[in-house]
């Protein structure tokens, strides 16, 4: 039996439904699932500025600061938390998140070819590397903070945002290696649907990635 | 209906390969999973991180649960479709007929089964024996209280009591609807032959499953001490056990995710031809409304417990004062969760009492539009009016006016529900039966339920009722008076079709006047303690409050007699009660118009919907819902 054969019998669903219906319902599907992670998204910034805003006992930023150690040590310190994080978590936040951008749209190109009916797995394979090394990146940024977890909110806040980007490029890679790997094995041949919803939801995570970003950059 | 054998999927002989991975699996790998990867997990932290004075054992147990959560779904077959999918290895049809429970007889109710009506009836004992986990909490929280300064239980062991009751009972009270019959019933309704997504349907209940061992868990690492709202600092402070909490909750939040996502797009997608917006049954955008409001609080119920389990086991201070965070925070964040979840409670739940009172009163639904235009403004105010849990916080006192404004409107729609409930009885030829019983119950139980929330938005009284039992008896008219209650008319109503038995009438009417007696007793004592200023999770109280507490006490054991005797005819009936008809109460909607026992698909022929389902007493052509088979030789369906 063919994978596309194979595809269609298929009893998951609804019960033998068209590839057009799947698509529908899995688009949809996937568009409620970012709806709910947009509001998680919203609720993380909204988190950011209120403990921002509040800055209770002084401590979003500087709750740890000894003259000893220059990267947490007072607002008019030129070595600040901030100062620090100006020459290296900023960078690499948005580096990641223009990885994950350059997989979505990698994946867009991977789409557009399997419609045309020309090689996409390649291209699938490119986008999972930057997805990779999207994670990569974001592992090296946890070890070069200047700050750990427990220097007040802001390195809070800055760390959940980089934990929500991890889990996120977790999943962006999940997606990305199903649908390389079924690529590569032809199944994308004539019903391709699902490299758009990877597609889809990898730019929804550059595009969170890039809010996030900005966030922890503009508003520090 | 004509029986068309050839078309039963059930009846299917597999091959002896079918099923793959699943054949082997079910609960008890399961279990053997999560023990076992915890353990690997737990030994691994032991090893690693324990040594961090600060947060080490707490990072030791978020580990332990990882392991446990994701070993459990594992050996259940959760991820099974996801790993067969990046394998490349799509399932042939005899496996999906394999997951689908066929030729598996009752061991499919221990599997990881992609049937929805088995999804449901595993749904509908998790939920029974969560309300029995609930229940027995419950008493013993009583019977501390029978006395001013019991002994029963230690303070420390009944305020974990006093938590993980509360958060039991919220557990089951959000899934006791949306859970068995948003999956059993609701499909059938609407036509289909299958929720939108079968696997992610099984996944929703068995990651459920999976979520409760954690919260029992509690009890033997020290107990959650700061109630089910586990407010900071209160939460932080306390040990491991936060951290347990916290992974049920997260655990449960991506539960209820899928099935919401499930649910709407079933709805959205695969309706039956004809089966208009305006032809669903109340139940069906019941469960739909109670979805969507599911899909917007549960991401701050998990942003929540994320940043929770963060502070105990990374040394964040989201909610740490001393070092820039704020209990605000996590209260915000809580009840912009929390009070749209009382809705993801109630709605549901209202939709399916709606379906009893059309039907017990042959009466078309009343203002079928307005109470669909009621539950969306429910739905809608639900998520404007979370600070009216914070008045005396001292958040933002400006905003206090607008919030008791908001709160209040939402009594409006509650009205209108109310008066389309009475409508829909008004002038009917009421047929009282059991589910109706519990219908004129809820009636009574969520006016009081609901005029006492009026006071409680209101600043002023607030400032002397939060807090106090008022609060306690409050809630538990509008969420086990009012939203259990429904569900129980609901659980009457539909037994039937879902076991395929008749529940025992005599033995069901006794356990509801025990219900409703014991109710009134428990919490109108309540709120009398509430009058007279009595604090609210104490372990021991002043001895001018003991009557009311012995009061209380009685009720509360006539309350739980009466859920025992139901539980007795619920299980008794479903054993050996008398054989159901495929439609015992003459109703239209289109699960009574199918065999019982259901077939896999749901339907032996094709439907096509076209009338609404409460034509009753309409004239001829209106008081056909659907009609059968081909649309060369369609024949109109019972019931009409």
């Amino acid at each position: 039996m063919s994978a596309t054969q194979e595809h269609d019998v298929t009893h998951e669903g609804g019960h033998h439904d068209t590839p057009e219906q799947r698509d529908r319902k899995e688009l949809s599907a996937l568009v409620l699932f970012i709806a709910g992670d947009a509001i998680f998204l919203i609720l993380e910034i909204l988190a950011w500025f209120y403990l921002r805003a509040l800055d209770t006992q002084n401590g979003w930023r500087f709750s740890k600061a000894t003259p000893a150690n220059p990267a947490t040590s007072g607002s008019n310190n030129p070595h600040t938390i901030v100062h620090e994080v100006a020459k290296v978590a900023p960078g690499w936040t948005i580096v990641i998140a223009a990885l994950a951008l350059i997989a979505g749209l990698a994946a867009w190109w991977a789409e557009g070819n399997a419609r045309k009916g020309v090689a996409h797995a390649p291209i699938l394979a490119a986008a999972l590397v930057v997805a990779l090394a999207g994670i990569g990146a974001q592992v090296y940024q946890f070890q070069i903070l200047p700050f750990s977890t427990t220097d007040g909110t802001y390195a809070s806040m800055f760390e959940f945002f980089m934990g929500s980007v991890l889990a996120h490029l977790f999943l962006v890679v999940v997606v990305l290696l199903g649908v390389w790997n079924r690529a590569r094995k032809g199944m994308y041949n004539e019903v391709w649907y699902q490299i758009r919803l990877a597609r889809v939801w990898t730019l929804w995570v550059a595009i969170s990635g890039i809010f996030l970003a900005v966030t922890a950059i503009f508003f520090a | 209906m004509t029986t068309t054998q050839e078309r039963r999927l059930e009846d299917t002989v597999l091959g002896s390969a079918a099923g793959r991975f699943y054949r082997h699996q079910n609960f008890g790998t399961g279990l053997l999973g999560g023990v076992g990867l915890g353990f690997l997990l737990w030994l691994l932290g032991e090893y690693t991180v324990n040594n961090n004075p600060n947060y080490g054992t707490d990072m030791v147990v978020t580990l332990t649960m990882l392991g446990w959560v994701i070993g459990f779904n594992l050996g259940v077959g959760t991820f099974n479709a996801v790993l067969h999918w990046i394998l490349g290895h799509d399932q042939t049809k005899e496996d999906e007929l394999y997951a689908a429970g066929v030729g598996q007889g009752k061991s499919r109710y221990w599997k990881y089964c992609t049937d929805h009506k088995v999804v449901g009836t595993q749904y509908l004992i998790l939920v029974f024996v969560l309300f029995f986990i609930g229940g027995t909490l419950a008493m013993m929280i009583r019977t501390q209280l029978l006395t001013p300064n019991s002994s029963f239980l230690s303070p420390q062991t009944y305020n974990a009591i006093v938590s993980i009751h509360g958060m039991t009972m919220i557990i089951a009270t959000i899934i006791m609807v949306s859970g068995p019959f948003a999956n059993f019933i609701m499909p059938i309704m609407i036509g289909a032959k299958d929720m939108a997504f079968p696997r992610l349907n099984a996944m929703s209940i068995w990651v459920i499953v999976s979520a409760v061992p954690p919260l029992m868990a509690t009890f033997f690492v020290g107990g959650v001490n700061a109630g089910w709202t586990t407010y900071a600092p209160l939460s932080v402070q306390d040990g491991p056990a936060m951290v347990c909490f916290a992974f049920t909750i997260i655990t449960f939040v991506v539960s209820v995710t899928v099935a919401g996502i499930n649910t709407l797009i079933t709805v959205l997608t695969m309706r039956a031809p004809g089966m208009t917006f305006s032809r669903m049954p109340v139940f069906v955008w019941a469960s739909v409304i109670g979805g969507a409001l599911g899909l917007y609080a549960m991401p701050a119920f998990l942003l929540d417990m994320t940043m929770m389990v963060s502070d105990h086991a990374t040394g964040t201070s989201f909610f740490v004062s001393a070092q820039g965070g704020s209990g605000w925070l996590w209260e915000n964040v809580f009840w912009i969760m929390g009070h749209p979840e009382v809705y993801v409670i109630l709605i549901p739940p209202v939709g399916a009492l709606m379906e009893v009172f059309s039907t017990f009163s042959r009466k078309p639904m009343f203002a079928y539009k307005m109470i669909i235009g009621a539950m969306i403004g429910i739905a809608g105010l639900s998520i404007m009016v979370w600070a009216h849990h914070m008045f005396t916080t001292g958040w933002a006192p400006d905003l206090a006016g607008p919030f008791m404004l908001t709160t209040e409107l939402i009594s409006i729609p509650t009205g209108i529900i109310f008066l389309c409930a009475i409508g829909t009885m008004w002038r009917g030829s009421n047929w009282v039966r059991l589910p109706m019983y519990f219908g004129f119950l809820f009636i009574w139980n969520f006016i009081v339920g609901g005029v006492t929330g009026i006071y409680l938005s209101d600043v002023p009284a607030d400032d002397y009722f939060h807090g106090n039992m008022f609060v306690t008896a409050h809630f538990h008219y509008t969420l086990l008076g009012g939203a259990m209650i429904a569900a129980t008319a609901g659980l009457c109503y539909w037994f039937p079709k879902v076991t395929g038995r008749m529940l025992d009438e005599k033995t069901g009417r006794a356990a509801f006047w025990l219900i409703a007696i014991g109710f009134q007793v428990t919490y109108l004592a309540q709120f009398y303690e509430g009058f007279k200023g009595m604090p609210r999770r104490v372990a021991n109280y002043d001895p001018i409050f003991a009557p009311e507490n012995v009061v209380s006490s009685i009720g509360a054991y006539v309350l739980m007699a009466g859920w025992i005797v139901l539980l007795y005819a619920l299980v008794s009936s479903w054993r050996s009660g008398s054989i159901a008809p495929a439609n015992p109460w003459s109703a239209k909607s289109l699960e009574w118009q199918t065999l019982t026992p259901v077939p896999l698909e749901n339907f032996l022929e094709d439907v096509t919907v076209v009338n609404d389902a409460y034509g009753y007493g309409e004239r001829a052509e209106l008081q056909v819902h659907a009609v059968f088979g081909s649309t060369s030789d369609a024949h109109h369906g019972e019931g009409h």
